[in-house]
């Protein structure tokens, strides 16, 4: 049996809102168009309008609409039309959302999911409707981001993620939306959320989530074709980071690569990378990262895909880094 | 309008006058009053929204709303441990007079920064749609605040799904330093909200009569369902933005003295006499709620200082283990 993304999200939010009577959905053409993704088709007939809302083009108001009804005890899932118009609420987000149980000495849980679609599809959409945000939003303490790379994980982590109590980013990779995926692919009855290990080997540890972790596991392919095996970690969730998980890893193979869509500087990957070094009880001998440049996204895909990592560039790394001595 | 309620509106504006007089006189002795922000001048809008709004309506408060929060039933001690910043207060020196939380009496908190207040204010209002409750969000703001866009999206949403909210507009006649004529191209705060299809009221905000009743009827107008309001309350700040402000540098003394010919607690208390109340009874009233903050002031004076724990163990609900 296979599914997408797509319609494990649907499947999700449809758990969720069957579940709990207090959960509210909102976002921008909701209803009319499903949402940016045509996920959400269906769900303001079947749950009612005061639980599914669709707003107009106004991320300020909607965004502060999740937070205010978070507060109010509601669960809330909003959607942000784009990764990329997130910062459309910058204030909200940065300000409001990851402050408020600080400021305020909350105590009770703030079940906030704010999810939407990133990422490049490389389908000629420029710089403003492809990006990766993870390296943004991993400076801003209070929010938890997570990434899932497949729809069986897409589901269940979404679930989850309105249970944690604390506001979630939730990225939704657009070039995953609908990739067939075997429904049993996934986690079992493990919690989803604090990622694991997807592939065992010796050679090197690889640390990858959504649209780059389906870059690597193709590359895995070819490495174990030529007798080269990695241990591969899926995160999940990107912030706060289960560094644990990857410095166990690291004391068995000593080597460790990220593979990260976003810019370099300021990375995801940069930080898992100090982290391992400073941290680690065996910290890795040798390290790379494979990330896009500190450039936009042209609109041209033939251009986007030369700057993006690629199956090619993770085989190379992974070699150039076994050359080197542990 | 009940001469109780103006009673009670006007026991909230002495209690508010007496803060700013009280916390005044403490940071000119040296004592720290972090983010403090004067009311004195505006505290019938403050009073007459407090005794306005029932425990179970949302308040999206100003942080010189001392009389409203009183009013919804912050204790006095708490909110001058707020004022004082330190461990006694509602947000445990963490958040202080910005963050007054009391969720079990509808303050959720405050936004730190100016502008999303709005957003926040229809969420809470969903709250009482989904539930069905018969309440009201008040949403407080002044000029600065209200020149930011996302006013614009949240009363066009208010009013789009006829949400229960009350927008509080104060008209103080500054934005910190800036005159309101400068800011709004109709050179008042409710003349280019008139096109949402709601109530747009303006009105004196220091007639404590006339906020306590416009306020009260929006507020029950808006639990009722028939949708968001919003009322202007004209008034003006006496004293500087806050105590390391110099207003001479952008106010007249002309101006100044014609706003104190006009202060609202001078108003209420002529008004209480018109309605019988002696001279003697004002004036008790007066020094009792001197005497209430004094005795608030001295149960949390030195309290203890905001705890670092508290910065680890409140940035994700699960704890220190998972900040990073």
């Amino acid at each position: 049996m296979t599914t997408t993304m797509r319609r494990s999200i649907t499947a999700a939010l449809h758990e969720v809102m069957e579940a709990h009577s207090d959960a509210i959905m909102l976002g921008e053409a909701l209803d009319t168009r499903g949402g940016a993704a045509e996920i959400t088709y269906g769900f303001l007939e079947r749950y009612g309008s005061s639980r599914v809302i669709e707003t107009p083009i106004s991320e300020n108001a909607l965004t502060g609409m999740a937070l205010g009804a978070a507060v109010a005890g509601l669960r809330v899932i909003a959607e942000i039309y784009s990764a990329d118009f997130l910062v459309c609420a910058g204030s909200e987000v940065v300000n409001d959302i990851a402050k408020w149980r600080y400021q305020h000495q909350w105590e009770k849980p703030l079940r906030l999911v704010l999810r939407m679609p990133s990422g490049s599809a490389g389908r000629w959409s420029g710089p403003e409707h492809t990006q990766s945000i993870e390296g943004i939003l991993n400076n801003v303490p209070g929010l938890r981001v997570v990434v899932p790379s497949n729809a069986a994980d897409a589901r269940r982590a979404l679930v989850e993620v309105v249970e944690v109590g604390d506001p979630v980013i939730f990225l939704e990779h657009r070039s995953l939306y609908d990739v067939p995926t075997n429904r049993e692919e996934g986690f079992g009855s493990a919690p989803v959320l604090p990622g694991r290990v997807v592939h065992e080997g010796d050679a090197v540890t690889i640390v990858a989530w959504g649209a780059m972790q389906r870059v690597v596991r193709g590359a895995t392919q070819a490495l174990a074709d030529e007798g080269i095996f990695v241990d591969l970690i899926d995160p999940v969730t990107v912030k706060p980071m289960n560094h644990r998980l990857i410095h166990d890893s690291v004391a068995r193979t000593s080597r460790l690569l990220v593979v990260d869509e976003g810019p370099r500087t300021g990375s995801v990957a940069g930080e898992l990378i100090i982290r391992a070094l400073e941290d680690a009880p065996r910290p890795p001998q040798s390290f790379r990262r494979l990330n896009f440049p500190d450039v936009h996204h042209p609109f041209d895909p033939r251009l986007e895909a030369a700057l993006l990592p690629s199956e090619d560039l993770v085989v190379a790394s992974v070699k150039t880094l076994i050359g080197e001595p542990r | 309008m009940h001469p109780d309620k103006l009673i009670e509106a006007f026991r909230l504006m002495l209690l508010s006058r007496a803060i700013d007089e009280t916390c005044v006189d403490l940071a000119h002795r040296g004592v720290p009053v972090p983010n403090y922000h004067g009311a004195r001048g505006q505290e019938a809008v403050y009073a007459g929204v407090g005794v306005a709004l029932r425990s179970e309506d949302y308040l999206l408060y100003n942080y010189r709303a001392f009389a409203t929060l009183l009013a919804k039933g912050v204790p006095l001690e708490e909110l001058m441990g707020d004022l004082l910043m330190n461990r006694l207060g509602t947000s445990r020196g963490h958040g202080g007079i910005m963050h007054v939380t009391k969720p079990d009496r509808g303050i959720v908190g405050r936004n730190g920064v100016f502008g999303s207040k709005f957003g926040i204010a229809l969420g809470l209002a969903q709250e009482i749609v989904v539930n069905r409750r018969d309440a009201a969000v008040a949403c407080m703001f002044g000029e600065a605040e209200g020149n930011r866009g996302g006013l614009y999206e949240a009363m066009n949403i208010a009013c789009l799904r006829q949400l229960p909210i009350l927008f509080l507009a104060e008209n103080n006649g500054y934005a910190v330093a800036a005159p309101t004529s400068l800011l709004y191209s109709t050179r008042d705060m409710s003349g280019q909200l008139k096109s949402f299809p709601m109530p747009v009221l303006k009105i004196d905000g220091n007639d404590i009569e006339a906020v306590t009743t416009q306020a009260t009827g929006l507020a029950d107008r808006a639990r009722s369902g028939a949708g968001p309001a919003l009322l202007e309350c004209v008034t003006v700040r006496l004293d500087p933005h806050h105590l390391h402000d110099d207003q001479s540098r952008y106010r007249d003394s002309d101006s100044l003295e014609a706003a104190w010919a006009q202060e609202p607690i001078a108003r209420a208390h002529k008004l209480l006499r018109q309605l019988g109340l002696t001279e003697e009874w004002l004036q008790r009233e007066r020094a009792e709620a001197k005497e209430r903050v004094a005795e608030a002031v001295k149960s949390v004076i030195g309290g203890p200082a905001a705890a670092l724990d508290a910065v680890f163990s409140h940035t994700y609900y699960e704890g220190r283990e998972v900040s990073q």
